[in-house]
């Protein structure tokens, strides 16, 4: 159970408790006690939460909705297995330039085309930079995701983890908390009870040995 | 999968022949490049020294000119019955439950509290004393400029230990996965110590496959084989091979070691 | 309305009621215990788009070793292990080589080129540019020049097997000075006694893969002896199936000792006379290869008559102090082992062994026809390369040539000695034949290491400009006035000529693994070039190069135009291993050849048939020269210009042809002395490097407690000689001879010969980073060095010491 469950289930007790406890105040009611439990609750849900992520944008605002259903490219033509399994992530500037260069545009009207050769890929080969992606959900140091093992193995699809990101026009911001400095979609979507559920969901316990995840 | 007892089906595990070892310390030094090892300032307070692989020097004791001296590398032995670590670990964070039979430690899961510095016979367990890594120090940043970025550094207050480099056979798995093989051949899962010894004393794989060189270099040589302190019946998947009778001896204090036997 | 008290109270309780009906705690108290895992200071991994394994030669020490880079996106070293397919190394590293990234991001490191700030030594610099430093260094270099003080310029190399010590070597010529001085090494001792009896100098290797029995006169084999790597594959074979007899002979429970089949245990200094104990035996009891000698040596009568009258069990059994009976029975087992060798040069090879007794293990070999025979010695091939375009010296570089050298060798008194560096420091520091202007120092560390480095630090005082060639804050760089900086191992491109100890041919070259240096630094090669050019034309012809990768090219031309040899192919992909190989003719181009070459990638030429021995010896009576005609030839001008002085200033006791001969000298301070009865003998550890280089911090942290102990160096002794002085296991105690004393910890071993105190060398700098500096003692500080009879080399195996408790 989530704390987001937890706090919905015992909110209407405390209520009922508010509306009886009026007539045993001596004086002055229990306004105060509504007033504070209020802006706290305000607080709790609403104000403190968007405070407690960063947001940083990606580096470039990249459509993934384009390549995907204009282009009509696979997932793993740019987010690919090299030959010893492991998994590339973001791809580099290299696999844009098989596509996108000076000499060779895709679409000259394009202005986000245009802004990211501009920026990242510029006339001189001298200046070539990789950009800095933002992982939505790189792991801790101390985790271990293996992507072939699920996709391979496990035979799972992209969108059963990823949902409708191939289908984005436009990145959205990456969340990290402040504290931990984790991106708040490893929070929300795989954190180790989530991990350990989908592993016994599909059968298979004896992943969720320690080691399995951990380094 | 909490049972902490024998491992069937693959059984990693390592043979290490003492005659051929000649303590030059490769094994420990590739060790701390594979693993993110590090150096405190002064290392020769060997109780606060982090070796994963430890090389220990043995001497006969004998009187000049018929003294001898020996090494011994001593990894985590990895122990495959009730590893006394495992069974005392308050939070969980040692287990040995994952096929194959490796004890795991994760460091992030440690609460310091050192129980199972103490349980394990063999000091393969150390605990960090001093932060690693203290980034507040200016030199460190150039020191961590080269650092495994497939192994978790660790922080102060926790214990680790040798993994059998873990991370070395997930990236087989992966490797195999893509491959399309069902099980992981034996050079594609070797540790650091295994492949850097130039004295090709160290030995890695699937005990139980006889296909495997541990395998076979167990049954043939059997004579020569032996585990540190087997009377605690921890049963360590680490095994060494000598045909010196003093090593023998000097590695099992619990060992009436038989004259004229052969070793 | 008011807020009163209560109501205070009751927004309070509200407040705190409220909160914990959000998720604002829950998640808190979770971050925050994730936080404590990670805390900001424990470093994150790097995310590396291109991790991969890229071949190198790792330069480290002269071994020759193939490895390959575990390198993170073209730019950082991560990891070194050893390659596969590389002939010397098979696959293996030894502890220094994967240590590789740690020389990377050494704190010792100098990251760019250098001027003195502060006081010499303090190590306090200024960062200046490249050009900068180039033009101060060769300015001052024309100046000297025009002065007509060429000669003045000197340079302490400590580089060994490369092309670039070559370049370094043809600059010095070019410039006109004969300055140019080697570190004192086993390797100088090797060549000269090659020099006398096979007629040129690093003429042999030792073909170990073969050998049945190896007798070892105190070599460090499982020690860092040789090239490392090879050594200890040697002795692990010899373990495994194939059952190889190892004999050591040494005087301490050394590792090798211990891990030998028999340790014999001779009294220090008694190595050469064992070593003709058993040329007495195996020659009176006719167990000598008669056809060998009679075909293929020289001098033999004269060797057999001196070893027959002065070299009896009993005598030698006296010397060495062991029963005659066991050389007797040695000295059968060694001539009767169808593919004995009989190997020389004591420790790891890094202080120099006694030429008479390099020679007089090589004359036992020599006896037993153990020379091109399998397991045997084996006088190499040469290696081909292609000579630089000629040049000559101009003028002024001929006058400066023609100055005699500060330290005496290739003189009339020591013809066949490369260099000497203790007389080079004396005569810096006296100032009494001409002064150093100029002094480069090349990867050399003399200021820690060599028989005296407290005169050479002296004789640096009177040195007015010091350049360092050095990549590290070593113990000299320290004292330089300008740094130029050597890149590090794999940043630039790197070479190894002709291992020591390898029997036959090789040749090594990789191109840069990383991208780029990680500091601004460039390959030493370079750097000289750069001189080159910077000093004008007379001397730029002799260095004719774009730089350092195009003057190996040009010299490994030679090795494609011989039409011999094979490439190995370390190469991941190729499946074609060492065995294998590629023949060097099946390259087509030399586009291809260099392409195959420049991927840490070795040339070598085994093609070699036991039993030949056509054009082996290249000495004046074209046979193995029991009797040196070289060493005579070379000596005459000496011995009959100085007569009865002659010998007495050599330090030969013999007179008349025994001068040519190997013989016993001894070279250990007699015992008796009452103030010092304890010999002080340094020990070479494998974890411990003498080089420039200094220790990795895990290469410090390998030691054990009985060698380092906090800030003490550790000394081994005898129980029973301890017990004597009143010294306990880990007492603190001053160890004391007529130099000077040190303050040093004690441990018992009864592995220590009785009487000799045993002090690891490595410890003790005042420079590198602060996992090195101050750790323990230099021993070298206290030790005193005798000239090696004939070669003048300093020796520094035994001094006379005493121990006091503090």
């Amino acid at each position: 159970m989530t704390d987001h469950d937890e706090a919905q289930v015992s909110a209407p007790g405390e209520v009922k408790a508010a509306v009886r406890s009026p007539k045993k105040a001596s004086s002055g009611g229990w306004w105060p006690f509504f007033a504070g439990l209020v802006i706290a609750v305000v607080v709790g849900w609403v104000i403190w939460p968007p405070l407690l992520y960063s947001q940083k944008m990606q580096p470039f605002n990249f459509n993934h909705a384009a390549h995907t259903e204009l282009a009509g490219m696979e997932c793993d033509e740019c987010h690919a297995f090299r030959d010893d399994g492991s998994f590339t992530g973001a791809p580099g500037l290299e696999r844009c330039l098989e596509c996108h260069s000076w000499g060779d545009r895709q679409n000259e009207d394009n202005p986000r085309e245009t802004a990211f050769l501009e920026e990242f890929v510029s006339e001189d080969d001298e200046l070539l930079k990789n950009p800095p992606w933002l992982g939505y959900s790189r792991q801790p140091d101390c985790v271990y995701f293996s992507h072939i093992a699920h996709v391979e193995k496990g035979g799972f699809s992209c969108e059963e983890c990823h949902g409708d990101h191939a289908k984005t026009a436009s990145t959205r911001p990456l969340q990290q908390n402040r504290l931990t400095t984790y991106s708040r979609d490893v929070f929300e979507k795989m954190k180790m009870t989530d991990c350990s559920a989908c592993h016994t969901k599909h059968g298979k316990p004896e992943n969720n040995a320690c080691f399995v995840c951990h380094k | 999968m909490s049972s902490h007892g024998p491992t069937t089906g693959i059984k990693y595990g390592m043979v290490i022949d003492l005659d051929k070892c000649t303590g030059c310390g490769t094994c420990s030094v590739a060790c701390m490049t594979e693993n993110n090892g590090y150096c405190l300032e002064d290392e020769s307070d060997k109780v606060r020294s982090i070796t994963w692989l430890r090389v220990y020097r043995l001497e006969n004791g004998e009187p000049y000119p018929n003294t001898k001296v020996a090494y011994l590398p001593r990894p985590c032995m990895h122990c495959d019955n009730h590893p006394p670590c495992v069974s005392v670990c308050p939070p969980t964070a040692t287990t040995k439950d994952e096929i194959g039979g490796i004890v795991s430690q994760i460091p992030t899961r440690c609460i310091g509290c050192r129980y199972c510095v103490a349980a394990c016979p063999y000091h393969a367990r150390y605990f960090n004393w001093f932060d690693p890594w203290p980034l507040y120090k200016d030199h460190v940043k150039q020191m961590t400029e080269g650092l495994n970025p497939d192994v978790a550094p660790r922080m102060r207050g926790v214990v680790e230990k040798c993994t059998f480099c873990h991370h070395r056979l997930m990236a087989a798995k992966e490797r195999c996965y893509a491959e399309g093989l069902d099980e992981i051949p034996e050079d594609y899962y070797q540790t650091s110590c295994t492949q850097a010894c130039p004295a090709g004393a160290i030995s890695f794989g699937d005990l139980n496959n006889p296909e495997h060189r541990v395998h076979q270099l167990l049954k043939e040589r059997q004579k020569d084989v032996f585990r540190l302190l087997e009377k605690l019946g921890t049963e360590p998947k680490v095994y060494y091979m000598t045909t010196q009778r003093w090593i023998r001896a000097k590695a099992d204090n619990f060992l009436d070691v038989p004259k004229g036997t052969g070793y | 309305m008011k807020l009163d008290r209560r109501a205070f109270i009751k927004f309070a309780v509200g407040t705190v009621a409220g909160v914990h009906l959000t998720p604002l705690p829950w998640k808190l108290i979770d971050d925050i215990a994730i936080w404590t895992q990670n805390w900001p200071w424990v470093p994150r991994l790097a995310k590396y788009a291109d991790l991969d394994y890229v071949n190198g030669l790792c330069t480290m020490c002269e071994g020759g070793c193939g490895v390959k880079v575990r390198l993170a996106d073209k730019k950082k070293s991560i990891k070194v292990e050893g390659a596969e397919g590389a002939p010397v190394n098979q696959g293996g590293v030894c502890p220094l080589g994967a240590a590789g990234p740690q020389y990377e991001y050494s704190l010792a490191r100098f990251q760019s080129p250098l001027r003195r700030i502060g006081a010499r030594g303090s190590g306090a610099f200024a960062k200046i540019t490249w050009t900068e430093a180039l033009q101060e260094v060769s300015k001052r270099l024309a100046e000297l020049r025009e002065q007509g003080q060429a000669h003045t310029v000197a340079m302490v190399s400590g580089r060994r097997h490369t092309v670039s010590r070559v370049l370094a070597q043809r600059f010095m010529q070019a410039y006109g000075s004969p300055n140019l001085i080697d570190m004192p090494s086993l390797a100088a001792s090797r060549e000269f006694a090659d020099q006398a009896q096979f007629g040129r100098p690093d003429a042999v290797g030792y073909d170990l893969e073969n050998s049945d029995f190896i007798l070892s006169f105190g070599c460090g084999l499982i020690e860092g002896w040789g090239s490392p790597v090879r050594s200890i594959k040697v002795f692990s074979a010899g373990r495994g199936k194939k059952k190889v007899k190892f004999v050591q002979i040494d005087n301490r429970a050394s590792l090798t000792a211990s891990k030998a089949d028999r340790w014999l245990a001779v009294a220090p200094g008694s190595e050469a006379a064992l070593a003709l104990g058993l040329a007495h035996v195996i020659i009176k009891g006719g167990l000598y290869d008669q056809a060998f000698v009679a075909d293929n040596t020289f001098g033999f009568e004269e060797f057999k008559a001196m070893v027959l009258q002065e070299y009896d069990p009993g005598k030698v059994s006296a010397l060495t102090g062991l029963p005659a009976s066991d050389i007797i029975a040695l000295a059968k087992e060694f001539a009767q082992a169808p593919q004995a060798v009989a190997i020389a040069g004591k420790g790891k090879g890094d202080m120099p062994t006694p030429v008479y007794e390099i020679m007089a293990v090589q004359a036992l070999n020599a006896l037993v026809g153990a020379v091109n025979r399998p397991g045997g010695v084996i006088v190499k091939k040469d290696l081909p390369l292609a000579d630089w375009p000629e040049f000559s010296p101009d003028d002024v570089a001929k006058e400066g040539l023609a100055a005699p050298r500060l330290d005496q060798a290739l003189s009339e008194r020591h013809p066949l000695s490369g260099s000497l560096l203790n007389n080079f420091a004396a005569a810096v520091d006296s100032g009494s034949f001409y002064p150093v202007n100029l002094l480069i120092v090349d990867r050399a560390n003399p200021a820690y290491f060599g028989a005296d480095p407290a005169a050479f630090r002296s004789a640096l005082d009177k040195v007015p400009f010091i350049v360092s060639v050095s990549g590290m804050a070593d113990d000299t760089s320290v004292y330089a006035d300008i740094v130029l900086p050597e890149c590090a191992n794999f940043e630039g491109p790197v070479d190894v000529v002709n291992p020591p100890t390898l029997p036959y041919p090789l040749f090594g070259y990789a191109e840069p693994v990383l991208a780029k240096p990680y500091f601004d630094t460039k390959p030493a090669g370079d750097i000289y070039i750069g001189l080159a050019k910077a000093l004008g034309e007379s001397i730029q012809a002799a260095l004719p190069f774009k730089d350092y990768r195009q003057a190996v090219m040009a010299a490994a031309k030679g090795l494609l135009d011989s039409g011999r040899g094979r490439i190995a192919k370390p190469d991941q992909e190729s499946d074609l291993d060492f065995g294998k190989g590629q023949p060097a003719q099946a390259f087509d181009s030399e586009i291809a050849f260099f392409g195959a070459l420049a991927k840490g990638n070795f040339w070598f030429d085994d093609s070699f048939t036991y039993g030949s021995l056509e054009g082996a010896f290249q000495t004046a009576s074209g046979r193995f020269e029991f009797l040196s005609q070289n060493l005579k030839a070379a000596l005459a001008g000496y011995l009959s210009s100085q007569g009865n002085r002659a010998l007495i200033e050599l330090g030969v006791t013999r007179s008349q042809e025994q001068v040519f001969m190997p013989h016993y000298e001894p070279y250990l301070p007699p015992a008796g002395d009452k103030a010092f009865p304890l010999l002080l003998m340094p020990v070479e550890q494998f974890k411990l490097v003498n080089s420039s280089y200094g220790n990795a911090p895990y290469l410090t942290k390998l030691l054990e407690d009985i060698t380092l102990k906090g800030k003490d160096l550790v000394v081994e002794i005898n129980p029973t000689t301890a017990a004597y002085m009143g010294l306990k296991e880990g007492d603190n105690a001053w160890l004391q001879t007529p130099k000077g004393k040190l303050a040093v910890k004690i441990h018992l071993f009864h592995g220590a010969r009785p009487d000799v105190v045993y002090a690891p060398l490595g410890l003790g700098h005042a420079a590198f980073d602060l996992y090195l500096r101050g750790k323990g003692v230099n021993p070298m500080e206290i030790v005193e060095a005798t000239a090696d009879p004939l070669s003048g080399q300093a020796l520094w195996w035994g001094t006379r010491a005493n121990m006091t408790k503090v």
